[in-house]
Protein backbone atom coordinates (compact mmCIF):
# COMPACT_ATOMS: atom_id res chain seq x y z
CA UNK A 1 0.00 0.00 0.00
CA UNK A 2 1.48 3.25 -1.10
CA UNK A 3 1.52 5.74 1.73
CA UNK A 4 2.45 8.54 -0.62
CA UNK A 5 -1.21 8.65 -1.52
CA UNK A 6 -1.73 10.39 1.75
CA UNK A 7 0.17 13.37 0.40
CA UNK A 8 -2.86 15.54 0.83
CA UNK A 9 -2.22 15.36 4.54
CA UNK A 10 1.21 16.88 4.34
CA UNK A 11 0.26 19.65 6.71
CA UNK A 12 -0.26 17.24 9.54
CA UNK A 13 2.39 16.35 12.05
CA UNK A 14 4.19 13.06 11.68
CA UNK A 15 2.25 11.21 14.32
CA UNK A 16 -1.04 12.09 12.70
CA UNK A 17 0.20 10.91 9.35
CA UNK A 18 1.24 7.66 10.90
CA UNK A 19 -2.14 7.35 12.49
CA UNK A 20 -3.83 7.84 9.14
CA UNK A 21 -1.54 5.29 7.58
CA UNK A 22 -2.37 2.81 10.32
CA UNK A 23 -6.07 3.42 9.75
CA UNK A 24 -5.70 2.79 6.05
CA UNK A 25 -3.79 -0.43 6.77
CA UNK A 26 -6.52 -1.67 9.05
CA UNK A 27 -9.24 -0.89 6.57
CA UNK A 28 -7.22 -2.64 3.91
CA UNK A 29 -6.91 -5.83 5.93
CA UNK A 30 -10.58 -5.80 6.74
CA UNK A 31 -11.47 -5.19 3.13
CA UNK A 32 -9.24 -8.02 1.91
CA UNK A 33 -10.76 -10.49 4.34
CA UNK A 34 -14.26 -9.49 3.40
CA UNK A 35 -13.50 -9.78 -0.27
CA UNK A 36 -12.04 -13.22 0.28
CA UNK A 37 -15.15 -14.45 2.06
CA UNK A 38 -17.52 -13.06 -0.51
CA UNK A 39 -15.41 -14.53 -3.29
CA UNK A 40 -15.59 -18.00 -1.76
CA UNK A 41 -19.31 -17.71 -1.22
CA UNK A 42 -19.96 -16.50 -4.72
CA UNK A 43 -17.89 -19.18 -6.44
CA UNK A 44 -19.32 -21.92 -4.29
CA UNK A 45 -22.87 -20.80 -4.96
CA UNK A 46 -22.30 -20.58 -8.69
CA UNK A 47 -20.35 -23.80 -9.14
CA UNK A 48 -21.55 -26.37 -6.65
CA UNK A 49 -25.07 -27.72 -6.87
CA UNK A 50 -25.00 -31.37 -6.00
CA UNK A 51 -24.03 -33.11 -2.81
CA UNK A 52 -23.70 -36.77 -3.74
CA UNK A 53 -20.12 -36.80 -2.52
CA UNK A 54 -18.31 -34.89 0.13
CA UNK A 55 -15.40 -33.79 -2.07
CA UNK A 56 -15.47 -31.45 -5.06
CA UNK A 57 -15.33 -33.27 -8.38
CA UNK A 58 -13.01 -32.17 -11.19
CA UNK A 59 -15.62 -30.03 -12.86
CA UNK A 60 -16.54 -28.20 -9.71
CA UNK A 61 -12.92 -27.68 -8.85
CA UNK A 62 -12.03 -26.08 -12.18
CA UNK A 63 -15.23 -24.06 -12.14
CA UNK A 64 -14.36 -22.64 -8.74
CA UNK A 65 -10.82 -21.90 -9.83
CA UNK A 66 -11.97 -20.13 -12.99
CA UNK A 67 -14.58 -18.21 -11.08
CA UNK A 68 -12.01 -16.92 -8.60
CA UNK A 69 -9.55 -15.91 -11.28
CA UNK A 70 -12.22 -14.21 -13.26
CA UNK A 71 -13.49 -12.29 -10.29
CA UNK A 72 -10.04 -11.11 -9.34
CA UNK A 73 -9.28 -9.96 -12.88
CA UNK A 74 -12.64 -8.26 -12.99
CA UNK A 75 -11.92 -6.56 -9.70
CA UNK A 76 -8.61 -5.28 -11.00
CA UNK A 77 -10.19 -3.86 -14.11
CA UNK A 78 -12.97 -2.21 -12.14
CA UNK A 79 -10.32 -0.71 -9.93
CA UNK A 80 -8.50 0.76 -12.90
CA UNK A 81 -11.63 2.32 -14.34
CA UNK A 82 -12.77 3.57 -10.96
CA UNK A 83 -9.46 5.34 -10.45
CA UNK A 84 -9.69 6.90 -13.91
CA UNK A 85 -13.16 8.21 -13.24
CA UNK A 86 -12.12 9.58 -9.90
CA UNK A 87 -9.37 11.54 -11.58
CA UNK A 88 -11.70 12.78 -14.29
CA UNK A 89 -9.83 11.10 -17.15
CA UNK A 90 -11.81 11.02 -20.39
CA UNK A 91 -12.64 7.43 -21.31
CA UNK A 92 -13.65 5.96 -24.67
CA UNK A 93 -17.24 4.91 -25.29
CA UNK B 1 -8.28 -32.62 -2.06
CA UNK B 2 -6.29 -29.42 -1.83
CA UNK B 3 -6.51 -26.56 -4.26
CA UNK B 4 -3.43 -24.85 -5.51
CA UNK B 5 -3.34 -21.22 -4.43
CA UNK B 6 -4.51 -18.80 -7.08
CA UNK B 7 -1.57 -17.01 -8.60
CA UNK B 8 -2.81 -13.47 -8.96
CA UNK B 9 -1.09 -10.63 -7.28
CA UNK B 10 -4.07 -8.40 -6.74
CA UNK B 11 -5.53 -10.50 -4.01
CA UNK B 12 -3.57 -9.26 -1.09
CA UNK B 13 -3.66 -5.64 -2.10
CA UNK B 14 -7.26 -4.92 -1.10
CA UNK B 15 -7.86 -2.91 -4.23
CA UNK B 16 -10.71 -0.91 -2.82
CA UNK B 17 -8.53 0.74 -0.26
CA UNK B 18 -6.06 1.97 -2.81
CA UNK B 19 -8.76 4.00 -4.44
CA UNK B 20 -10.40 5.14 -1.28
CA UNK B 21 -7.13 6.41 0.05
CA UNK B 22 -6.11 8.09 -3.15
CA UNK B 23 -9.24 10.06 -3.70
CA UNK B 24 -8.90 13.29 -1.79
CA UNK B 25 -10.84 15.53 -2.37
CA UNK B 26 -14.02 13.45 -2.54
CA UNK B 27 -15.65 13.26 -5.97
CA UNK B 28 -19.21 13.74 -4.81
CA UNK B 29 -19.29 17.29 -3.68
CA UNK B 30 -22.84 17.22 -2.36
CA UNK B 31 -22.75 13.95 -0.51
CA UNK B 32 -19.44 14.96 0.86
CA UNK B 33 -21.32 17.70 2.61
CA UNK B 34 -22.00 14.89 5.02
CA UNK B 35 -18.37 14.09 5.51
CA UNK B 36 -16.73 17.28 4.36
CA UNK B 37 -13.59 16.54 6.24
CA UNK B 38 -11.59 18.60 3.86
CA UNK B 39 -13.62 21.71 4.52
CA UNK B 40 -13.59 20.95 8.20
CA UNK B 41 -9.89 20.45 8.21
CA UNK B 42 -9.34 23.70 6.30
CA UNK B 43 -11.55 25.56 8.73
CA UNK B 44 -9.81 24.03 11.69
CA UNK B 45 -6.37 24.83 10.33
CA UNK B 46 -7.39 28.36 9.44
CA UNK B 47 -9.11 29.14 12.72
CA UNK B 48 -6.26 28.34 15.07
CA UNK B 49 -2.61 27.61 14.70
CA UNK B 50 -2.98 24.31 16.48
CA UNK B 51 -6.20 22.28 16.39
CA UNK B 52 -7.41 21.03 19.73
CA UNK B 53 -7.38 17.35 20.53
CA UNK B 54 -11.14 17.20 20.17
CA UNK B 55 -11.05 18.79 16.76
CA UNK B 56 -8.36 16.41 15.67
CA UNK B 57 -10.43 13.49 16.79
CA UNK B 58 -13.37 14.81 14.84
CA UNK B 59 -11.20 15.20 11.81
CA UNK B 60 -9.95 11.64 12.02
CA UNK B 61 -13.46 10.42 12.54
CA UNK B 62 -14.61 12.22 9.42
CA UNK B 63 -11.76 10.90 7.34
CA UNK B 64 -12.39 7.40 8.52
CA UNK B 65 -16.06 7.61 7.62
CA UNK B 66 -15.18 9.05 4.26
CA UNK B 67 -12.84 6.19 3.55
CA UNK B 68 -15.33 3.60 4.60
CA UNK B 69 -17.87 5.16 2.29
CA UNK B 70 -15.46 4.97 -0.62
CA UNK B 71 -14.56 1.39 0.10
CA UNK B 72 -18.20 0.42 0.34
CA UNK B 73 -18.95 2.18 -2.93
CA UNK B 74 -16.15 0.31 -4.64
CA UNK B 75 -17.20 -3.07 -3.25
CA UNK B 76 -20.80 -2.64 -4.30
CA UNK B 77 -19.73 -1.44 -7.71
CA UNK B 78 -17.50 -4.48 -8.16
CA UNK B 79 -20.18 -6.95 -7.15
CA UNK B 80 -22.93 -5.31 -9.17
CA UNK B 81 -20.94 -5.11 -12.38
CA UNK B 82 -19.75 -8.69 -11.95
CA UNK B 83 -23.33 -9.88 -11.66
CA UNK B 84 -24.40 -7.85 -14.65
CA UNK B 85 -21.53 -8.58 -17.00
CA UNK B 86 -20.08 -12.00 -16.31
CA UNK B 87 -21.78 -15.25 -17.23
CA UNK B 88 -22.05 -17.66 -14.38
CA UNK B 89 -20.91 -20.67 -16.40
CA UNK B 90 -17.21 -19.74 -16.08
CA UNK B 91 -16.08 -21.40 -19.27
CA UNK B 92 -12.61 -19.92 -18.90
CA UNK B 93 -10.47 -17.97 -16.45
CA UNK B 94 -9.86 -14.98 -18.75
CA UNK B 95 -12.16 -12.06 -19.39
CA UNK B 96 -13.15 -11.87 -23.04
CA UNK B 97 -13.50 -8.66 -25.03
CA UNK B 98 -17.24 -8.43 -24.55
CA UNK B 99 -16.91 -8.74 -20.82
CA UNK B 100 -14.16 -6.15 -20.76
CA UNK B 101 -16.24 -3.53 -22.53
CA UNK B 102 -19.25 -4.42 -20.44
CA UNK B 103 -17.22 -3.87 -17.29
CA UNK B 104 -15.91 -0.52 -18.49
CA UNK B 105 -19.35 0.72 -19.38
CA UNK B 106 -20.94 -0.65 -16.25
CA UNK B 107 -18.42 1.11 -14.06
CA UNK B 108 -18.93 4.34 -15.94
CA UNK B 109 -22.72 4.18 -15.66
CA UNK B 110 -22.63 3.21 -12.02
CA UNK B 111 -20.33 6.12 -11.36
CA UNK B 112 -22.61 8.51 -13.19
CA UNK B 113 -25.63 7.24 -11.28
CA UNK B 114 -23.81 7.62 -8.03
CA UNK B 115 -22.84 11.21 -8.81
CA UNK B 116 -26.37 12.03 -9.87
CA UNK B 117 -27.78 10.69 -6.63
CA UNK B 118 -25.04 12.32 -4.63
CA UNK B 119 -26.56 15.70 -5.37
CA UNK B 120 -29.19 16.61 -2.88
CA UNK B 121 -32.47 15.37 -4.34
CA UNK B 122 -34.74 18.17 -5.45
CA UNK B 123 -37.78 18.18 -3.22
Amino acid sequence: MDKSMLGDLDGLPEEDKMRMAAMVDQLQIRDSLRMYNSLVERCFTDCVDTFRRKTLDKQEESCVRRCAEKFLKHSMRVGMRFAELNQGVATPD
Amino acid sequence: MRMRPIKTSSFSSGGALLFAASQFPPPHREISGLFSFREQRAAIMAAKPEPTQLEKEQMFGMMEKEMEYRVDLFNRLTQTCFDKCIEKRYKEAELNMGENSCIDRCVSKYWQASQMLGNRPQM
